[in-house]
């Protein structure tokens, strides 16, 4: 068994009144563990709150063999939503990304599609474990750009794979031993943010330790810088620490 | 025949069939009853396949009235003109030159002297240039869309993929994937790896141009390949930066080769 030490997190619309279109799963107890996730509709096309809504609670609903098989999560979840735009066919389009983890005392399950990103603390820092379905992340991979020629491109938010009816699954899946995610006292922590979060994060990814070493002072820290400099997206953060 | 402002135009044969629609040749007549000319009508006619829950008969058409509005920005003697469009009927259309044939039966034919390649590929990379000055980006180019017209002369067609540089589209939520899924996008053989994964700029056209060349068999003329190899460079920053830089490469070959 795993103990739930600490968590915080926000999900925020980019501007008061406005609809977020980000949709998080709290740290929920399921098997011998727990469930945290984040969903980040896509904002081009109707239905985007709505599909980040039901991909995040299908996600909760699945039992724990089904959520440690992406292939079975996603395509269950996949097909919620194939379902539900059958019905509202004005979000036949919409689409949303997924980043969940599940964590018992053996190991770290990631599971991710799009480029919402989940961070493991390391020391002072954060380690980014998931790679961005995107595409400036496809061109950095085959080597076609360099991050800096990239910087002065557009299509820095271009997905490559998001859970939608239209598109094949592409996901990315982890599975880290918890021994090897311990950081101080036998202790786990994960931070998943949507790209609202994430892209104030690695502005300046830095927090005093006392603040990084607890998930609640994090998202306080995290939630006012963005709120400080303004929103350029919904943002979002499920951060949590666990003990074995 | 169908009335059109002044002219009158009767079709007089199918020149190529799509899953887009058809390329028609037409007479076109004035009110008077004086012939005008023979020009070629190219009418948007999506085939059923092709529409669907994704991409519906008004995106296809959006994406026609597009292709005439970029196109007739281009006022160029190395670009296919448009001279009457109808855009708000049921199957739109366009007419525009009628050509005599296309880069791809030239080469085939064997026919083409060094010194003609070299002055099609000046007037091609004008015409390119041309296009980048007014921010639009061709992402088709290959020899079945240059066309000769009479006097030697030939033009830039087929601006369905035309893109605008300045429109926030090219950030669009996988657009390029499901434009992909959906209705497929350029040929292969001339794309740059960029391309094939959803970015363009000028510099992909350029790797386009690059291919342009190689097929034109050039070889033995000194500098050709080193144009074609810089033009077809894996990463864009190794291309040439503009089409502008290609016309001042190939005028350098060019007095080489007087001298």
């Amino acid at each position: 068994m795993i103990t739930l030490l600490n968590c915080g997190a926000f999900s925020c619309s980019k501007e008061d009144g406005r609809e977020n279109q980000d949709s998080v799963l709290l740290p929920q107890s399921k098997g011998n563990g727990y469930i945290l996730a984040v969903a980040d509709g896509v904002g081009s096309y109707e239905g985007a709150k709505e599909i980040a809504d039901l991909a995040v609670y299908n996600l909760s609903r699945l039992v724990v063999d089904d959520v440690l098989d992406p292939n079975v999560a996603l395509s269950q979840i996949k097909k919620s939503i194939t379902d539900y735009v059958k019905i509202n066919t004005h979000h036949v389009k919409a689409a949303t990304t997924l980043s969940y983890c599940y964590v018992d005392a053996d190991n770290l399950h990631i599971v991710h599609v799009g480029d919402t990103r989940i961070y493991l603390k390391v020391g002072d820092k954060l380690k980014l474990l998931t790679k961005d379905h995107t595409q400036h992340q496809e061109l950095m991979d085959e080597k076609i750009y360099t991050k800096k020629e990239l910087s002065s491109l557009d299509g820095k938010n271009t997905l490559t794979s998001a859970i939608s009816k239209w598109l094949d699954l592409k996901f990315q899946h982890l599975v880290i031993p918890f021994e090897e995610a311990m950081d101080n006292h036998d202790e786990v922590s994960l931070f998943i943010m949507s790209d609202g979060a994430h892209s104030f994060w690695e502005k300046r990814p830095r927090l005093s330790i006392n603040t990084i070493s607890s998930p609640s002072g994090f998202s306080s820290s995290l939630m006012r810088r963005i709120l400080r400099v303004g929103a350029d997206d919904d943002f979002s953060l499920v951060a949590a620490k666990f003990k074995r | 025949m169908e009335l059109r402002g002044n002219y009158i135009i009767k079709p007089v044969g199918v020149i190529g069939n799509g899953a887009f629609g058809r390329v028609e040749k037409v007479d076109i007549f004035n009110t008077a009853g004086f012939f005008s000319g023979s020009y070629a009508r190219k009418v948007l006619a999506v085939d059923a396949r092709l529409i669907g829950e994704l991409v519906s008969l008004e995106d296809w058409k959006e994406r026609f009235e597009r292709e005439v509005r970029y196109q007739a920005r281009c006022t160029h003697s190395n670009i296919v003109p448009i001279y009457i469009h109808h855009l708000k009927t049921e199957n739109p259309w366009f007419v525009m030159d009628l050509a005599e044939t296309d880069l791809r039966k030239e080469i085939w034919s064997g026919l083409l002297s060094d010194d003609d390649k070299l002055i099609i590929l000046k007037k091609l990379l004008v015409g390119v240039n041309h296009m980048h000055e007014k921010n639009l980006l061709h992402r088709d180019l290959k020899p079945e869309n240059i066309l000769k017209f009479p006097g030697e002369n030939y033009k830039i067609s087929d601006f369905g993929l035309v893109k605008n540089t300045d429109t926030a589209a090219q950030s669009a939520f996988l657009s390029h994937v499901l434009a992909e899924k959906e209705i497929g996008m350029g040929t292969p053989d001339y794309m740059a790896p960029e391309a094939k994964k959803g970015k363009y700029t000028p510099r992909t056209d350029v790797y386009a141009l690059g291919v342009i060349i190689n097929e034109l068999n050039l070889s033995h003329v000194k500098g050709i390949d080193e144009m074609e190899e810089k033009a077809t460079s894996y990463r864009p920053a190794g291309r040439y930066e503009s089409v502008q830089q290609m016309l001042d490469k190939l005028a350098s070959i060019l007095t080489r080769r007087k001298s």
